[in-house]
């Protein structure tokens, strides 16, 4: 044992005064007694009886002094030399993604982890400071910089692994940060490995604290639709990141039913890829490994895919001809197109309805159809004057003349002239188009040339111009904007959800156009609900894996827009084995030993031990004062009577 | 000190003083006595014979037979009381409380039992007992000396150290008429009191034994680290007294008082232990009416 502020002890001569004291106080009260005869007798049977008597006198000043020699030696910080994996002040990076959920260890590898962090914090030296970071998808300061070790112990009960990978470089950054407060820090990482190659190197000593002991899992690194002109089609990879060949029952769901379920041996270290013909309606796939006790990560289990089914939009060209639309529409994805003249009926009944109709040089009809229009070189509508004065009030825009100052002036910040390069676009003449409800997007000097806008729930993009009177169709312009424009009137899924989310990612949710809310079902059965503003609406709490069902709510009440899927499929994840060091740069950290030396100081214990004898000392000293000192009066009585018997 | 009120006397006047076994009269008494003596009660006649007393002759009998014959009476005869008072400095105790004073107490009960025994007419002897010569008044009989006994009571004091065994001896070896003899005591005695009371008893006295205490030396309040001194001797002890302390205290005070019973009942010593927070007055009508010593 060796003490940390020696001098303290020198206060252990105040023993001295206190023993003066007491043998000064201890000249004993006199009481007077009309007779010692019995009292006499009985002391001599005591002392007879209990030699230690005589120490009993002595009780109190022995408390004393134990309490002095408790709070002395407190005070002189006492402390023991505890093996230990790091001493001085700390630094540690606390793994919590996915692959710390594994079971291999009782519980798992978390609660492992976190337990050798509590060791590391009772082994906090008096004086050294900690700072706890978890390695999660986001890196989190639990603690920073404290020597308090009930908040450290606080904030590491409330950590929790992720079902996530981790993002160490950001964590590393964090470390390093944190570090260089420190004078002489060093960092721990306690972890199960699988840290990135490319890490930049610690700027402090670095130990690494491993958790874990099993390489044995079983994970579906992979599960993805495709549509053929057989059907959809299912892809599913099961890999065995263990050391050893592992049976596994492979299951699968299509909606909810069970399709099929096999038994399947995969090889260490290897995988085995599967293929299914699906049914032309599936929608969810979900696949599910079991009956394994050597998969110590469940998390990695399962799997769901969404199929998209292959429906394209339908969309109807009315133009007496134009190449470069039916081209660049023959080529956009997603898209079925069909022509028509404008002499020919527009289809009346609700199932022929198209998703969009796009008028080119061509009047519209009257009512405009209920959908969402793209005019390009607007014309007045039938029975308007060519220099049309007027239009009906109902009327979704007024031709008023025509322009040829082209130069463009103005471009508008606009999502729909992403990419669009409008620098090198001329135009020869163009409508005089007005429009109240519209935005003009891009501006030239006599007029709008792009328009865009919502009337009446449905969207309308106006080009003002005749394709051909312009070299915009040669520019490689032409088809982004037509892109950005289709993308825009019909957005078709109300998300943007590729395959292989991973969780973590956010997902942007487009609302149609009478959304109020955005609801989204989590796996775990929560709803999320998003209000529909000006901002765009970003689901971001994609942390757990499964299958997460996006409804939109308008006035006719919950609309369901389809579901996405997360699923974990991260090599480095699903790898659970330790690794057995970490290699930083050229450096490899070393694997903790007990080798260094950490301080548990005692001084809490001496300091409740002075306080125990300090109430005991208490009980001693007040065990029977009941009796009142005898009156200076007795006492003189007493001293006269015996100089009278004298 | 006013030892008795009015009302007590009138009461005490009630009382009889009772001794079984000493029956030895030497003057005329008020108890009837088995010995024939001079009283007006005619018991018998006998033969006179040279030196018999001549006022004792019945004359008419002589006159009408001219033979002497010597009228024999039956004696009423009287009875020794001695009441000896322990007035050693450890019966000056609690000396801040008259009312449970032992020595008050011990002189209020003798100066009681003097009363009964001046009502009835029995020779009464008051000693106080004490190292620096023995206090003593009487032997008186009468009624009339009540006053006189009261005010020699009142004037009694406490001082020095009373040794009860050679307080005792030599109050039998002086005494020439052994009667009933009251002992009123704390026995805080350095030297015992065993031999006083043989002698005592050698003597052919009927002894009663009053022992009297203090109500805290039956149950001492103390605690804590003191020096006890004994206001009798001076003597010092120095104890911590704690609970275990006082109960064993507690322990011996009562085993002492149990061996002074038992050798008080083994020698036909009247034993009645008394505490000072007892009534007197209910003491000597109560409890020694009850141990016959009073009638």
């Amino acid at each position: 044992m060796s003490f940390l502020t020696p001098l303290f002890l020198l206060l252990g001569l105040l023993a001295v005064p206190i023993i003066l004291l007491y043998m000064l106080r201890l000249r004993r009260r006199e009481m007077l007694v009309s007779s010692t005869m019995l009292w006499q007798k009985l002391m001599r049977d005591r002392e007879a009886n209990a030699p230690w008597q005589r120490l009993r006198r002595n009780l109190l000043l022995l408390l004393q002094l134990l309490i002095l020699a408790a709070l002395v030696i407190a005070l002189a910080r006492p402390f023991l030399p505890v093996s230990s994996v790091v001493s001085g002040s700390v630094v540690i990076l606390l793994d919590g993604s996915a692959s710390m959920l594994a079971a291999d260890v009782e519980p798992d590898r978390f609660t492992i982890a976190k337990e050798q962090v509590n060791d590391l914090i009772n082994d906090l030296g008096g004086g050294n400071q900690m700072t706890l970071i978890l390695v999660g998808q986001t890196p989190q300061v639990l603690a920073s910089a404290t020597s308090d070790r009930n908040a450290l112990r606080e904030a590491l009960e409330g950590a929790a692994a992720g079902p996530a990978a981790a993002d160490w470089a950001a964590a590393f950054a964090l470390a390093t940060g944190a570090a260089q407060g420190f004078r002489e820090a060093r960092i721990a990482i306690v972890s199960d490995g699988g840290l990135p190659a490319d890490l930049p190197p610690l700027p402090a000593e670095s130990v690494y604290i491993p958790i874990g002991t099993s390489f044995e899992n079983l994970a579906i690194s992979a599960l993805a639709t495709r549509s053929t002109d057989s059907g959809p089609q299912l892809f599913a990879s099961i890999s065995n990141y263990g050391r050893l060949d592992q049976q596994v029952l492979f299951s699968l769901s299509l909606d909810g039913t069970l399709f099929d379920s096999r038994r399947l041996t995969v090889p260490a270290g290897d995988h085995s890829n599967l293929t299914w013909d699906l049914p032309p309606d599936t929608a969810v796939i979900q696949a599910q490994l079991s009956d394994n006790e050597n998969d110590n990560l469940a998390l990695d289990d399962s799997a769901w895919a969404v199929h998209e089914g292959g429906v394209s939009n339908r969309v109807l060209l009315v133009t007496e001809g134009n190449r470069f639309l039916e081209t660049v529409f023959s080529v956009l994805p997603g898209m079925e197109v069909f022509r028509t003249t404008p002499d020919a009926a527009l289809p009346a009944a609700e199932e022929d309805q198209f998703d969009l109709y796009i008028f080119d040089s061509v009047a519209l009809p009257d009512p405009p159809p209920a959908a969402d229009l793209l005019i390009i070189n607007p014309q007045p509508a039938a029975g308007e004057s060519e220099e049309g004065t007027g239009a009906p009030a109902d009327a979704a825009f007024a031709v008023t003349g025509v322009f040829s100052n082209t130069s463009i002036t103005r471009l508008a910040d606009s999502p729909l002239l992403q990419f669009v390069d409008w620098s090198n676009v001329h135009v020869r003449r163009s409508q005089s188009v007005s429009a109240p409800w519209a935005q003009p997007l891009v501006s030239s000097e006599g007029g709008p040339l792009l328009l865009t806008g919502e009337r009446g729930g449905h969207r309308i993009a106006i080009i003002t111009f005749r394709l051909q009177d312009s070299d915009l169709p040669l520019q490689i312009a032409f088809p982004v904007l037509m892109a950005n424009i289709t993308g825009w009137l019909n957005p078709g899924r109300a998300f943007d959800a590729p395959t292989g989310l991973t969780p973590g990612t956010p997902v942007n949710i487009t609302p149609g156009a009478g959304t109020t809310h955005v609801l989204v079902e989590k796996p775990d059965e929560t709803v999320w609900l998003a209000e529909v503003g000006e901002e765009a609406v970003i689901f971001a709490e994609t942390h757990q894996p499964g299958l997460y069902q996006v409804s939109l709510r308008d006035s006719n009440g919950d609309q369901p827009a389809g579901s996405f899927a997360i699923n974990l499929f991260s090599t480095a994840e699903s790898t659970i084995g330790p690794a057995p060091a970490i290699i930083l740069g050229q450096t490899a950290v070393e694997t903790a030993d007990e080798g260094d030396v950490g301080q548990r100081e005692l001084w809490p214990w001496l300091a409740a031990l002075a306080f125990i004898v300090l109430l005991v000392e208490w009980w001693v000293y007040h065990r029977g004062t009941r009796l009142p000192r005898p009156s200076r009066r007795t006492i003189q009585n007493a001293r006269q009577r015996l100089l009278r018997r004298n | 000190m006013k030892i008795f009120d009015e009302t007590s006397l009138r009461k005490l006047e009630q009382l009889t003083l009772v001794a079984d076994r000493v029956r030895v009269g030497v003057m005329k008494g008020e108890r009837r006595s088995r010995k024939r003596g001079t009283s007006i009660e005619f018991a018998d006649y006998r033969n006179y014979t040279q030196g018999d007393d001549l006022r004792r002759l019945d004359w008419n009998v002589f006159a009408r037979l001219e033979r002497p014959f010597i009228k024999l009476l039956e004696e009423e005869e009287d009875l020794g009381v001695h009441l000896l008072v322990d007035s050693s400095l450890s019966m000056d105790w609690p000396d801040e409380d008259a009312e449970l004073n032992k020595l008050n107490y011990a002189v209020r009960l003798a100066g009681a039992l003097a009363h009964i025994g001046l009502a009835a007419g029995d020779q009464v002897t008051v000693t106080l007992l004490r190292s620096t010569g023995n206090e003593r008044w009487g032997p008186y009989r009468g009624r009339h000396n009540t006053l006189r006994l009261l005010q020699f009571l009142e004037n009694g004091r406490a001082s020095g150290i009373t040794d009860l065994n050679i307080a005792l001896r030599n109050y039998a070896l002086q005494s020439r008429r052994p009667g009933l003899l009251f002992v009123l005591s704390d026995l805080f005695s350095p030297g015992g009191y065993r031999e006083g009371l043989n002698a005592l008893q050698s003597r052919g006295y009927e002894v009663g034994l009053l022992h009297v205490l203090s109500p805290d030396e039956n149950d001492p309040p103390v605690g804590g680290d003191v020096k006890l001194v004994d206001i009798e001797t001076g003597a010092d002890a120095e104890i911590t007294l704690d609970t275990s302390t006082l109960d064993m205290y507690r322990e011996r005070f009562q085993e002492w008082q149990a061996e002074i019973s038992a050798y008080c009942q083994n020698r036909g010593v009247h034993y009645i232990p008394i505490t000072t927070d007892y009534p007197w007055d209910r003491l000597v009508m109560q409890t020694l009416r009850a141990k016959g010593l009073v009638s």
